[in-house]
């Protein structure tokens, strides 16, 4: 019989996992370095290895570069150990860019492998390496404008989940 | 302060009926698909598409996905807010629609987010309200692969309806 405050530690890591890809969807800075320790750290493979919360600060500007884009995490694997513990997550993450005429979509299919700790209570990431295992970019064909979706606190999720309808 | 086996009841709740809709709208079940609204319940998915009573928005999309060939609504991030019997959540969604136009097999897809909020009545969760917000959409033309597994079907007879049930 699994105890309540196992499910707990796993829901609480896997909240973690999704306020880190808010944060890099909304570019919500201080959110995602809530995600991670003070003394974490981080490993983009060629694109950035150093702090944890440095990372949030870097991809939140390089995301600018984009329209939009979407981080979705399946299958999350967690290994608990007291107050220690290992994560494995699929991420699909989908970013536009326009160039000149075309609008071409980016495409990584990857993981991130987390090393977590609960620190008063808290549970954020140690380590984070993020392993692509394929990418592609394709010339895509948009269906229609989307004018709701935004990249800061006026995006409406900020609102429902505030509990304001 | 609700203890935290509550806690962890109300977000699996809350969860299994966003999976739930999902559920129905891929296998055009309107019973299922009411089934996770309040009464009062209010659906905005876009002035284009349909803004009105939430279990009416269940109604439009069955309507509409039986003029499509197969779709398929996958839900991935979901972030869940408790305010005692009431919450909000943001789920991330990725529909993938298949149509024939002009002869040609075409692949929508669509990825966007569920944002609602959640009232528990009586003991029971239901949606008070959602809108959808669309990050990013497309439309290609694809070719099929040799299919593998079971046929899936849009109705009672899709074999998720037995194992669900518990039938071997």
């Amino acid at each position: 019989m699994i105890a309540a405050g196992e499910v707990a530690d796993r829901l609480a890591i896997m909240e973690q996992i999704y306020r880190y890809c808010r944060s890099v969807d909304r570019l919500d800075v201080p959110l995602g370095h809530s995600v991670f320790h003070e003394d974490s750290y981080a490993d983009f493979g060629a694109s950035y290895k150093g702090p944890g919360r440095g990372w949030i600060d870097f991809i939140c500007v390089e995301h600018l570069k984009y329209l939009h884009h979407s981080h979705q995490v399946t299958n999350i694997v967690i290994e608990i150990d007291g107050d220690r513990a290992g994560s494995e997550s699929y991420v699909t993450a989908k970013l536009r860019s326009r160039q000149g005429e075309r609008l071409i979509q980016f495409e990584f299919c990857a993981r991130y492998v987390d090393t977590w700790s609960r620190r008063d209570g808290h549970w954020a990431i140690d380590r984070r390496e993020c392993v692509i295992d394929f990418d592609s970019t394709t010339d895509v064909t948009p269906i229609n404008d989307n004018q709701r979706a935004r990249r800061d606190r006026k995006d409406p999720s900020y609102s429902v989940l505030k509990g304001e309808q | 302060m609700p203890d935290l086996l509550t806690e962890l009841a109300d977000k699996q709740a809350i969860r299994d009926l966003i999976y739930t809709y999902c559920r129905a709208v891929d296998r055009i079940d309107v019973p299922l698909g009411h089934s996770i609204w309040h009464d009062d319940g209010y659906a905005d998915y876009g002035a284009d598409y349909y803004q009105g009573p939430g279990k009416g928005v269940i109604d439009t999309i069955c309507a509409h996905h039986h003029h499509l060939l197969s779709h398929s609504h996958q839900v991935a991030n979901i972030l869940i807010e408790l305010h005692s019997d009431s919450a909000g959540s943001e789920s991330y969604v990725h529909g993938t629609m298949r149509m024939k136009r002009d002869g040609k097999l075409m692949h929508l897809g669509v990825w966007g987010r569920y944002l609602d909020s959640w009232e528990k009545r009586d003991g029971r969760w239901g949606l008070v309200r959602r809108s959808v917000v669309f990050d990013h959409q497309e439309i290609r033309e694809v070719t099929t692969m040799p299919g593998h597994g079971l046929a899936a079907a849009r109705d009672v007879s899709d074999p998720s309806y037995a194992v669900l049930r518990g039938e071997p």
